[in-house]
């Protein structure tokens, strides 16, 4: 009499984002080229903050080595997520979650394009590129930021379908009035704002580019990105809440939690930037505690990312 | 919709009360590598069997005892309802 041995559940090989490994090769080269530009920065850099040159160097190297690390585990983070949307693939919320995931690599782009070009442009000061290359450089912001808050918007708005609610209910309602409150604010900030000196403000478009152009070129945009940033925070909450599955949900935590901190993070960052002449007044150890603030959270908003994305992945393997 | 269709179909709308959207592909891989059927072949004499299978895999994603004791209860209610 022979005894039929019952196989166990195994884990089954999970097929993976086939550009992966291309995604942290393009982090490495631009952190290479981003600290190569920083360390060897000309001195018009250090104008405003007086400096030693050992100070500085130090003072670039706290900037270069974490934002390496901040660079990787963010990566690390949207990798995984692709990683878990590769799983899915044809399943009915494989779509929704491939858009968001292509919108965290949006946010990641402009985070990483935009500290490049920043350390780039100190080096044509002076020049007739000068100009151009600054106003590239801050209508990058927009331009990502729309189409990654799109992406993550549209990602949302499936995942509606899915688990059945609606987006819009009187918490929304008080949501959306409290943005137009802030977006006619910021409106009249910067309609109402002196031109800065373009030394005192560290150059920007808005000491170039005439305020009504930049009304459009910029403002519009932006507000126009974060509305949609903010309906998708609602809407992967509301999915988070509303979607069947004791397990599924409790697997999805750390997921909706990170990308809350995420889309949070990308658009306070923005604001930021576009507050700078605030920070222009600021002594360097305020700008740095706000900037490694800023980074820390982005880091673990990634961090919480690649685990809810690996808990997901858990239920997609067993077998 | 066939009848084996509609067991599938009410099989993964068991699940998806532990697993949702996760709950097809998951039913479909449990009757593909443990029954060695398509999900359309599922018959109604597979449900114990199905049962044992998804009651040890749920237990790898699960501590929560209860919950894989209640998802059998309903299998079987199921199987019972189509019998």
């Amino acid at each position: 009499m022979t005894t039929q041995t019952a196989a166990a559940p195994a884990i089954k090989t999970a097929p993976r984002w086939k550009f992966g490994r291309y995604a942290y090769a393009a982090v490495v080269l631009a952190w290479l080229v981003y600290a190569l530009l920083t360390l060897f920065a000309p001195e018009i850099s250090n104008r405003r903050f007086q400096l030693s040159d050992s100070a500085l160097l130090l003072l670039r190297l706290t900037i270069i080595v974490p934002i390496h690390l901040i660079w990787l585990l963010a990566m690390r983070g949207a990798v995984a997520f692709k990683n878990y949307s590769a799983l899915i693939a044809g399943g009915k919320e494989s779509k929704a979650i491939d858009l968001i995931a292509n919108g965290l690599l949006w946010t990641i782009g402009y985070l990483i394009l935009n500290s490049v070009l920043s350390a780039t442009t100190p080096f044509f000061a002076g020049t007739s590129v000068f100009a151009p290359l600054v106003i590239i450089r801050d209508h990058l912001a927009p331009f990502f930021s729309l189409i990654a808050f799109f992406l993550i918007y549209r990602g949302s708005h499936l995942l509606r379908d899915i688990a059945g609610f609606t987006t819009w209910t009187r918490g929304t309602a008080w949501i959306v009035a409290a943005y137009s409150v802030f977006a006619f604010l910021f409106v009249l900030q910067f309609a109402t704002a002196p031109i800065l000196d373009g030394a005192a403000a560290g150059r920007t478009a808005t000491s170039i580019v005439p305020h009504n152009i930049l009304l459009f070129t910029l403002i519009v945009p932006f507000l126009s990105a974060w509305f949609m940033g903010v309906a998708a925070l609602i809407n992967i909450s509301k999915y988070a809440r509303h979607v069947k599955g004791v397990l599924y949900r409790s697997a999805l935590v750390n997921l909706v939690r990170g990308l809350i901190v995420v889309i949070g993070f990308s658009i306070s960052l923005q604001l930021l930037n576009f507050s700078a002449k605030y920070l222009a007044t600021l002594q360097i150890g305020a700008i740095l505690l706000i900037l490694y603030a800023l980074m820390i959270l982005y880091a673990t908003g990634f961090f919480l990312v690649a685990n809810g994305a690996r808990k997901l992945a858990k239920l997609e393997a067993t077998q | 919709m066939t009848m084996t269709d509609a067991l599938y179909q009410e099989v993964t709308a068991i699940t998806e009360e532990y697993l949702g959207p996760a709950a097809e592909r998951f039913v479909a891989r449990q009757i593909t590598f443990h029954l060695n059927k398509t999900p359309q072949e599922l018959a109604v004499e597979d449900i114990p069997k199905l049962i044992e299978w998804t009651k040890v895999t749920l237990g790898l994603l699960t501590e929560d005892r209860q919950m894989i004791e209640d998802f059998g209860n309903k299998m079987s209610r199921l199987q019972a309802a189509h019998e």
